[in-house]
Formats: C-alpha cells, structure tokens, sequence
C-alpha cells in the first residue's frame, strides 16, 4: 500500500520535475521500480517504443538542431540527443508506474465505479452481459463458419445478418435463463 | 438517463455491451499479438459500427454508456492485465456517442457526426497520452521532423502544416464511413427482423 502511494509521487515528480534535476532523480526512480517488478519494463520490447526510441535518439539528432559532432562523418546535434534522452528516460518512468498502479489497482472496485456514478441497471446488465460472453462466442463461430464466403463481397448485408442472428439468438436464449432461474 | 427500462431494452443493452467486450477481448488479443500498426484504430472503427448500429436499437439516454462500461468491465474481468489506456478510450468513446446522440437525435447525420468525433478523439488520445508520458517536447519533435523531411523533398513551406489536417481529415473521412456503415447495418438489420418476423 506504502509502495502505491510512492509510485504517485514518482509519477507526478516526473511529470514536473525540472530538467536540472532530472539526472538525480531518474536513477533512483528507476531503481527502485525494478526493485519493485522487473517486468514493469516489458514494454521496452513493443515495436511502437523501440521507434520512438529511434526517432528520439537517431533521427530527431540527425534531423533537427545545430550539428556539433560527427560519427562516421554524419553530423548530429547534441542538445537534441540531450532532449531525446530526457523525454525517454522520462516515459519510461511514467509508463513503468502507470503499469505497476494498473497492477495492483482493486479491479472490484473499479468495478465497482459504473454502479456508484448512476449508470441505470448497471448490475442487471452487466449480469446479462456476462451471461452471454461464452454464448456470443460460440455463436459467432458457428455464425461465421455457416457463413457463404461470397458473402463477404457485402459486407454490409453481412453484418446485418450477423446482428440480427445475434439479436435473435439473445431474445430466445435470456428469458429461457430468466425462468430457469425463477424456477 | 432514463431510469425504467423494460426487459428487451435491457437485454439489448447486454447483448450490445458483452459483444462490444467479446470484440476488445479477443480481436483486440490477436491484434496486439499480430503486432500489426493502427491496432487502436481499427478496433475504433469496428466500436464505432458497433456503437451506431446499437443506438438504433437502444436508443434511450445513457445506452451508450452503459454499453462502453459493459465493454470495459469486461475486458477488466476477462484479460490478465490491467491497462488502463484502452480501459479509458472505451468509456471515453462511450460519452462522446452519447453526448452526440442525447443532445441531437440519432438520425442518419448524427450516425457520421458521432463517427468522425470518435475516431478524431482516438487520434488525439494518442497524442495526449505521448504528451503526458514524453512530455510536450515530442509534438515540437514531430512537427521539426516532417519540416525537415519537407525541407529533404524540396518542398517550400512547412510539411507539417500540410499533413497534420491531411491526418485529422483521413480520421474523420473513416469515422464518417464507419457511421455511415454501423447506420446502414441497423437499418438493413431491423428489415431482416422484420422479414423473420413474417
């Protein structure tokens, strides 16, 4: 629980902390989220992070701002390697607490949140809802595989039918669920 | 929001909500396993027929809400992980249909206005999200990129001032083509009830 209320701080002293003390602050930070869960940093290895991580230290360099050294003859610019540096040390941090929050977030009380802020019926609906998960499952793959291929030339036509067997297959199979259960 | 819903309503809404939460679920898991980019987009333009199409049938205040709750709780009960971005795009689509469609009436307009509004807010929450966690620096990052990428096609002028309403427009052409489609489904869906019916 202490942990939570820490990760917080960490993720709002990121969000705000001055570029001067950053190179204080995200070591640490860092060290202890590892300390925490290793696996928090999964998210390194998605494609979308590592292009990021491209475009901020390769290209943005490349790209933008004054040229004052050379690797293998190719200019590139510090300050921008500098920024880029930041703005990944920096996500890395807010990403890696947002997920350790996600976490260990009371997913009953989340939950929860949908019947408290008056959405009508919540309960009920979600009840039917969970009722027919497994069903619209197994309906959709034997709608699917009943389905003529030629069919997919319009889509349109294919959809409706797929709503309407769905509607239809609900309409039969809840009230059946809504007597068993009064009986 | 309307507080006396009669049985078919409610189990329309249940039907709509856990179909909604069966597509996150388990297209949403092949996505992300596939790796494929625009993985968020495309499950935005599916929510987006989902979500026009139901409101002809559901069409009372708070619908739309509720079926986006449906479809996140769902997806909070049924998946391993929590994350908590994809949890926040489903009710945040949610209220934007709902919003669209309690202060003007469903109509065939409102289908490609709620649409277009839909996609556009997911193209902004990944921006807002990037702004959040990179800090506001990566949009000043983006837009000296595609300049400088300009300026490496000999294109006189700013790039960015070119392609970033080009990005927002081709958002809101497929928002408005997903309502258009999710319209045109509730309405071809209701005479093939109707045909059964007879």
């Amino acid at each position: 629980m202490k942990n939570k209320y820490f990760i917080i701080v960490i993720f709002l002293a990121a969000l705000i902390i001055p570029a001067g003390y950053t190179l204080y602050f995200f070591p640490l930070a860092f060290l202890y989220l590892l300390y925490l869960d290793s696996k928090l940093f999964r998210f390194l290895k998605r494609i979308s992070f590592i292009v990021l991580i491209l475009l901020l230290l390769i290209l943005q360099p490349l790209l933008i701002g004054e040229k004052d050294f050379s690797i293998i003859g190719i200019g590139f610019s510090s300050t921008a390697f500098y920024n880029g540096l930041m703005m990944i040390l920096r996500a890395v941090l807010m990403i890696s607490s947002i997920s350790y929050l996600s976490k260990t977030a009371d997913r009953k009380k989340i939950q929860r949140i949908f019947s408290r802020i008056g959405i009508s019926h919540f309960d009920e609906i979600l009840d039917h809802s969970q009722k027919l998960f497994p069903l619209l499952k197994e309906k959709s793959r034997e709608f699917i595989s009943a389905t003529d291929k030629k069919r997919i030339l319009n889509p349109l036509d294919l959809t409706a039918h797929f709503f309407a067997f769905l509607i239809k297959t609900t309409h039969t199979h809840l009230p059946k669920a809504k007597q068993e259960n009064t009986l | 929001m309307k507080n006396d819903l009669d049985y078919n309503e409610l189990i329309t809404t249940a039907l709509f909500g856990a179909l909604w939460g069966v597509i996150e679920v388990f297209l949403g898991t092949i996505l992300h396993a596939s790796k494929i980019p625009f993985r968020g987009t495309a499950l935005t333009i599916i929510a987006v027929v989902l979500i026009t199409t139901s409101r002809s049938f559901i069409n009372y205040k708070g619908s739309m809400i509720a079926i986006s709750a449906v479809a996140a709780t769902l997806k909070l009960i049924t998946l391993p992980g929590f994350n908590i971005t994809p949890f926040i795009a489903i009710i945040m689509q949610g209220i934007i249909a709902e919003i669209v469609f309690s202060f003007i009436n469903y109509n065939f307009i409102t289908s490609l206005f709620a649409g277009s509004s839909i996609m556009l807010y997911t193209l902004i929450h990944s921006l807002i999200m990037q702004g959040i966690f990179f800090g506001l620096g990566i949009y000043n990052v983006y837009i000296d990129l595609l300049n400088s990428i300009g300026k490496a096609i000999n294109y006189d002028g700013q790039l960015s001032l070119v392609l970033i309403p080009v990005i927002f427009l081709l958002y809101i052409l497929i928002g408005v083509g997903a309502g258009w489609f999710g319209y045109a489904t509730a309405n071809r869906t209701k005479e093939i009830l109707k045909e059964s019916i007879i």
